[in-house]
């Protein structure tokens, strides 16, 4: 179906009645002698004149402020065949209303209008005027501009480098610090040409690692060198955060980079204080690991010469020791009472020749054996070193056991060789004819445990009393009380190399009482 | 008290001379029913156990009954002589008593774990030894 004919005149009023009634701008017409003619409805509403009171009436009249602000020459020029159009940016507004929106901004409406010659029959007949309500676009854009304001005072004003950049990574703001640091003129650092300014070293990283954000949208992070305007490199560590739109592209990024040279130049030097110290730890290492193994390799060898001497050393002195034996044993006979009495003394020369290289032997070894420490039964180590030696045994002695023994932490060989040689001195030194009587017993002292060897013996002065557990110390003569003067300090050395303490109470004629202190065993 | 019927086949390895001399002071002291060989090192044991090289002739150098043995002795000593024989399981045959004068503990419990009879320090003791051939059965 066709819409209805229309005619020329039917469309005017049509046109009219919408300009006057329905359109959303203030629209008004004069005559050439600029005398209001027309006033639509928008006019009305936000002027609160009605048609009446203005139509007929001068223009200047309605808007007095129109000769001061020197808008008439608008109006004039309209009447010459020009359009003008009125900036809101110079003038604000062309008829002075009240601000329509409901921010507080702005006084009057914001306005921009276009004053145009009224053609009738292409001759002038006077001006029609559009005026747009802009309020509400100038609110917006007056916050905007006052964000960005803010924006670049506080980005000026930070001791920080601040940049902004296109999604392709692009700077397209940089703030004056980056200036202030760099000496560079202003706007040289947008687009790519911060780079300029990056240590060569770190530019390739830079763009590889920028790439790569831009790729994945991740924050980019990274340290770098910039080039003061002194000449110098600084270091900064810099980030930037990608700003996306609503449907999660990557619009902008918003960056910083903050000056950490003063900190870097620390850890560096931090890190290379501690490189250096882990290469003289690790030298260190090296010269403790080939001392040691040196220290073992002398062990080595001083254990097989221990091993030499005892086998190939004690060999033919046992032999010296055999032969006058078998003379003094199977040829007595044939001998005079002279040469018996030598082969006796070599016999007994051989015998202490062969104790003395025992026990330097000993000597040696408790000082070089290794020494795990384990929980040890006294009691039953006492039995095993009388069970050893008959002279520790009935009829030729008495050892008498306090029980209980307390257990030690203690190296069974080398407190078993401290026990045998404190009973073997015991039952020596006695006076003739006295029967050799010992007791053994222990006894918590602090968190130590004490075992007593306490005999019936000789004796000794307080003076020499510190001096026995010395090497080759002795405190009687070797002919009286023979012995090689070694085993005191056998017992020093052992119980030493298992961390603990021995000593003795004594005095002339009332016996001695020896000591050996070592750690207790745990309770089982 | 001496042995009758047949005689207790002895077998000495030690390379010291003086040693094989008190040995077999002692040994003619004890005066039992025994003949006495000598090895003069760990080799000359394997040999005469073996009847090799000059202990071929198995009736002259017959198996002996008791072994004593020296542990330290040049090319092959006690330690591997007692291996030898205990990988031969010839141990329950044969006692075998060490003869040595190392007191080392280690080298003590090593022996006992290769399956030694017994284990003598030096010097030898005339009188233990005669004790030692009497028991034999």
């Amino acid at each position: 179906m066709n819409p209805p004919e229309q005619t020329s005149e039917q469309l005017n009023n049509a046109i009219l009645v919408w300009t006057h009634e329905l359109a959303p701008h203030g629209i008004f017409t004069t005559d050439k002698e600029l005398r209001i003619t027309s006033w639509n409805h928008w006019l009305e509403r936000h002027s609160s004149m009605r048609a009446e009171q203005v139509v007929g009436r001068p223009l200047i009249d309605i808007i007095p402020s129109l000769a001061e602000r020197r808008l008439v020459e608008y109006f004039n020029d309209a009447l010459r065949g020009e359009v003008r159009v009125l900036s809101r940016a110079l003038h604000g507004y062309l008829l002075p209303m009240p601000s329509s929106g409901s921010d507080t901004t702005f006084d009057r409406m914001q306005q921009s209008a276009r004053i145009a010659p009224l053609l009738l029959e292409g001759q002038v007949c006077g001006t029609i005027t559009i005026v747009e309500d802009v309020t509400e676009r100038e609110c917006q854009n007056s916050i905007l501009r006052e964000s960005e304001e803010r924006f670049r005072v506080m980005a000026d004003t930070v001791p920080n480098i601040i940049y902004t950049a296109a999604s392709n990574g692009q700077v397209d703001f940089i703030n004056q610090r980056f200036y202030d640091v760099s000496g560079l003129p202003p706007r040289s650092g947008l687009g790519s040409g911060w780079l300029q300014v990056i240590h060569p070293d770190d530019a390739e990283r830079a763009i590889i690692a920028l790439e790569q954000s831009i790729k994945n949208g991740n924050v980019f992070a990274m340290e770098f060198r910039i080039k003061d305007k002194a000449g110098q490199f600084r270091w900064f560590i810099s980030r930037a955060w990608p700003i996306r739109d609503a449907d999660n592209r990557v619009v902008k990024w918003f960056g910083a980079a903050t000056d950490i040279h003063d900190l870097k130049v620390t850890q560096l030097a931090l890190a290379s204080v501690q490189a250096q110290l882990e290469s003289h730890a690790g030298r260190l290492e090296d010269t403790v690991a080939e001392r040691t193994a040196k220290l073992r390799e002398t062990i080595r060898h001083l254990e097989s010469f221990s091993y030499t001497v005892a086998h190939d050393l004690r060999a033919p002195i046992r032999a010296m020791q055999g032969y006058a034996n078998i003379l003094l044993e199977d040829l007595a006979e044939n001998l005079d009472e002279k040469s018996t009495t030598i082969l006796k003394n070599i016999s007994r020369a051989a015998k202490h020749l062969d104790a003395l290289t025992r026990d330097v032997l000993n000597y040696t070894r408790v000082s070089t054996q290794e020494v795990q420490l384990q929980s040890v039964n006294v009691e039953e180590l006492v039995h095993n070193v009388t069970a050893m030696n008959p002279a520790l045994q009935a009829p030729h002695s008495n050892i008498g056991i306090v029980r209980p023994l307390h257990r030690v932490m203690a190296h069974p060989t080398l407190l078993a060789q401290s026990i045998s040689n404190l009973l073997d001195n015991a039952v020596k030194f006695v006076a003739p004819d006295v029967m050799p009587r010992i007791v053994v017993r222990s006894e918590l002292c602090g968190d130590a445990v004490r075992l007593w060897i306490e005999d019936n013996g000789i004796g000794m002065e307080q003076e020499i009393q510190p001096k026995i557990f010395g090497i080759f110390e002795r405190a009687r003569a070797a002919d009286e009380y023979p012995g090689t003067g070694i085993g005191l300090a056998i017992v020093a050395r052992a119980v030493e190399r298992m961390g603990g303490a021995c000593g003795v109470e004594s005095e002339p004629g009332k016996g001695s009482r020896f000591w050996i202190q070592l750690r207790p065993a745990p309770e089982d | 008290m001496s042995r009758t019927g047949t005689p207790l086949n002895v077998l000495l390895v030690e390379d010291l001379e003086d040693d094989r001399f008190f040995f077999q002071h002692a040994f003619e002291r004890a005066g039992v029913n025994a003949r006495l060989f000598i090895a003069k090192d760990g080799v000359e044991a394997l040999d005469y156990l073996q009847n090799k090289d000059h202990f071929a002739d198995a009736h002259q150098f017959p198996r002996p009954d008791i072994i004593f043995l020296d542990l330290k002795m040049p090319r092959r000593n006690g330690f591997e002589v007692l291996q030898w024989m205990q990988e031969r399981s010839l141990l329950a045959a044969i006692k075998v008593i060490i003869l040595s004068g190392s007191d080392e503990p280690t080298d003590m419990e090593l022996c006992r774990k290769l399956g030694a009879a017994d284990y003598i320090i030096k010097p030898i003791d005339t009188k233990r030894i005669e004790q030692l051939l009497k028991t034999d059965p």
